[in-house]
């Protein structure tokens, strides 16, 4: 009987050390998730590293996706994957509304509301950047005059070749109805109503046959310098790098009728270790730190005092400069929490046939 | 004999029998402790998860949990017009305490599954909920927001106020009167018809492929045998992702395929031979070719080749020989090879997921979405119980056609 005991005692640890396995190895480290790419280069270099050596705090790098059932899960089983991560507005919307990100102390953080631009701060998420959704077009396969609209974008007579689009509702319905005569100040009252929808769709409908469709910003601008379209929806910092790339200088972002938003620090309900991430976050949001973060990535600083800090070369390629900013106009957070879900199932119905 | 001495044989034969059985029992119980931590394991890593998973189907308590007053009242609503007072006086107690708990966003993240939009507005009304006079609930509500005036919302919650329902089972098939299914009315049917329908296709090009393979790897010499079995085991010991992968490298815009083809000058623009139904039909044909291929092979090599010539001898021209006699004896193979095939195509996720386009997803594709990306668990349990009850009806079916073909052959 001894040796079935036994049996059951290294099957039991076995289980135990699957189960164990998922926990956070140093109890002092941070581990932050960010989508990667060049953003995460950025806050390695002019956040994490520096925040390391001043602190000792050690910071690990992990992948975010945008899964809210991921995060979710971590909150209501109290496993963490990550303290922090660097997300969507929407996401962070969400995870207010359903209450499985923690709301964020600013007095902690020594800073107030005025502290960042109007509007893009919320409870659950701390702004660092603001970027956008723009189209960009190939001088050498798109004639002059350049297209400046999204009539354009869709007019494939005039400018032939492929389209490239994000594959989701989100960031595609918007410019669907601008393509059809919506004017941007009324593209989310539009859309909120049954026959906006439809409107969006049928619009959708006429381009589809030129739509190639893209899932990461990496694909977005390789399509486009592949040479497989002609034009390509993209985040503007992902198109600025590409553009400022070796010999892709045909690549032209448009700075009208884009979608702005802000993306902002999470952190899920009941993480450990909130002393670091605190003093993490306090450090992150200085504005020299998030001027630099944003010249490396072409993204807008969300933080008022880093505005001043950016080169005005640089400023007019950013969505948040004067004059581009009358040009764009902002994504509606409380639209899509409310309906991310329903016109992605619509949105994927649609693909499908 | 005497009569005692044939009662002692008996009763002794009757012990010996006993002590026999008590035997195998005790040999049979020592056997069941071997395997007793493979038994637990399985149970605490596989099948509680599912089990607690699956009936996440047909739980919906969040309304019930947060809202429990009106989850209570409301259900003796007979749904025309709108609730009485007391209803929305109980909703007004509900909604503070909830508040104050801060457990609105669950009933509300549930809610939005039924209306889009309903989410914001209890989260709106939680927030304004404390700045309107208590005394008239549905005078405040309806200031709060002109919505709470409208009887769908209020059918919303009636219909999410019972613990367990079937909601998640009614937008898997496309019978929920919910306005956000309206459109993707019976979408996750016709996906279901899709992850049928590409599984049906697969399995056969596995068996036209795979039996005459088979039948070939079977019939050859002992030294080439040996060898080409190693071609088959090969693929089937690389892992999954390496082998899509691969089909990545060969099949996209300038892989392989399409430089060799121009190079060759048999066609001059690439051809699309990725995201689209024919590279993920490629892949999983490859991927599930050698399970079809190994459990043929074995039986056919256990076919007398003597059967074969007795059926020449008696005058059956070959290719009757082979459909009366080879074929017959081989459906033990082939059964186990399309029974293989068919359960693991069913689930298919990475394949289509990276080679395929939008319309080429299986229902994992969609389980894995709903779980991860929007953390709706309640439809993918649903889905996962549909996904489990259709593999369960291929294996009744197959089950019933082979046992129809022992009886015919009996």
């Amino acid at each position: 009987m001894r040796s079935i005991s036994n049996n059951l005692y290294w099957a039991l640890s076995l289980v135990a050390l699957l189960a164990g396995s998922t926990v956070v190895a140093n109890a002092d480290d941070l581990t932050i998730a960010t989508y990667g790419g060049t953003f995460e280069e950025a806050l390695r270099k002019e956040v994490y590293e520096p925040f390391t050596k001043e602190t000792g705090i050690n910071v690990l790098a992990d992948a975010f996706s945008g899964d809210v059932g991921k995060i979710r899960a971590m909150a209501s089983t109290g496993t963490y994957n990550w303290q922090l991560a660097e997300s969507e507005s929407v996401i962070a919307a969400i995870g207010c509304q359903q209450d499985f990100l923690e709301r964020f102390d600013l007095g902690r953080l020594k800073l107030t509301k005025d502290d960042f631009v109007p509007g893009s701060l919320i409870e659950c998420g701390i702004p660092d950047v603001i970027y956008s959704v723009n189209f960009a077009y190939d001088t050498n396969q798109v004639a002059e005059p350049a297209p400046k609209s999204w009539a354009d974008f869709w007019n494939v007579e005039k400018w032939p070749g492929k389209r490239a689009m994000r594959k989701s509702p989100n960031g595609t319905l918007e410019f669907a109805l601008l393509a059809d005569g919506v004017p941007m100040d009324k593209v989310y009252e539009v859309l909120s109503t049954p026959d906006g929808v439809d409107r969006a769709f049928a619009s959708l409908s006429k381009l589809k046959p030129n739509i190639v469709w893209w899932e990461t910003g990496a694909q977005s601008v390789q399509l486009i310098a592949d040479k497989e379209v002609a034009m390509t929806v993209g985040w503007n910092g992902r198109l600025y790098s590409a553009a400022h790339g070796e010999d892709q200088k045909q690549i032209k972002t448009v700075w009208n009728q884009f979608r702005w938003e802000t993306s902002m620090w999470i952190m899920p309900k009941g993480a450990p270790n909130v002393d670091n991430t605190y003093k993490f976050l306090q450090y992150a949001t200085k504005p020299e730190l998030i001027a630099e973060v944003s010249k490396r990535v072409a993204n807008g600083p969300a933080v008022v005092a880093a505005g001043k800090l950016i080169p005005s070369g640089l400023s007019a390629e950013l969505p948040t400069s004067a004059e581009n900013l009358k040009n764009g106009f902002p994504m509606d957070v409380q639209f899509w929490v409310d309906h991310q879900e329903d016109l992605t199932q619509r949105f994927n119905n649609w693909v499908a046939q | 004999m005497t009569v005692t001495a044939k009662a002692m044989f008996n009763d002794l034969n009757r012990s010996a029998a006993v002590s026999y059985r008590r035997e195998m029992r005790r040999r049979e119980a020592r056997r069941g402790v071997l395997v007793a931590p493979l038994f637990l394991y399985l149970t605490l890593i596989f099948l509680i998860p599912i089990v607690i998973m699956l009936t996440r189907s047909i739980e919906d308590p969040e309304v019930s949990l947060v809202l429990p007053k009106t989850a209570d009242l409301i259900q003796r609503w007979d749904g025309t017009d709108l609730p009485s007072e007391e209803v929305f006086t109980a909703f007004a107690a509900d909604i503070r305490q909830a508040v104050t708990d801060r457990s609105l966003g669950q009933a509300g993240s549930r809610l939005n599954y039924a209306i889009p939009g309903f989410q914001s507005l209890l989260s709106k009304t939680g927030q304004k909920i404390s700045d309107v006079p208590t005394d008239d609930a549905a005078e405040a509500l309806s200031q709060i927001d002109h919505r709470w005036t409208d009887n769908r919302y209020w059918l919303a919650l009636r219909n999410a106020s019972s613990t367990y329902s079937l909601f998640y089972f009614r937008i898997a098939l496309g019978l929920s009167n919910t306005e956000s299914a309206s459109e993707g009315r019976g979408f996750y049917l016709d996906v279901l018809v899709r992850t049928l329908w590409m599984t049906l296709v697969v399995t056969s090009f596995c068996v036209i492929l795979g039996y005459p393979l088979a039948y070939f790897l079977a019939h050859v010499s002992d030294a080439l045998r040996n060898k080409l079995i190693l071609l088959v085991l090969l693929p089937f010991w690389t892992s999954l992702l390496v082998r899509t992968t691969a089909w990545f490298v060969l099949l996209q815009k300038h892989g392989l395929v399409n430089d060799m083809g121009i190079f060759l000058g048999l066609w001059s623009q690439p051809l699309d031979l990725i995201y689209n139904r024919f590279a993920v039909y490629v892949a999983m044909t490859h991927v599930m070719l050698p399970f079809m291929v190994l459990p043929l092979y074995s039986v056919m090599l256990k076919i007398p080749s003597t059967y074969m010539n007795a059926a020449a001898t008696l005058g059956a021209h070959p290719f009757r020989a082979f459909r009366e006699v080879y074929l017959p004896l081989s459906f033990p193979g082939l059964g186990a090879g399309i029974l293989l095939v068919f359960i693991v195509t069913l689930g298919f996720y990475i394949t289509p997921a990276l080679l395929g386009g939008p319309a080429d997803q299986m229902l994992s594709y969609y389980i894995a979405q709903n779980a991860s990306n929007f953390g709706n668990w309640g439809l993918a349990a649903a889905l996962s119980v549909l996904l489990l009850a259709v593999v369960g009806v291929g294996i009744v079916l197959l089950g019933r056609l082979r046992a129809a073909n022992i009886m015919r052959e009996a």
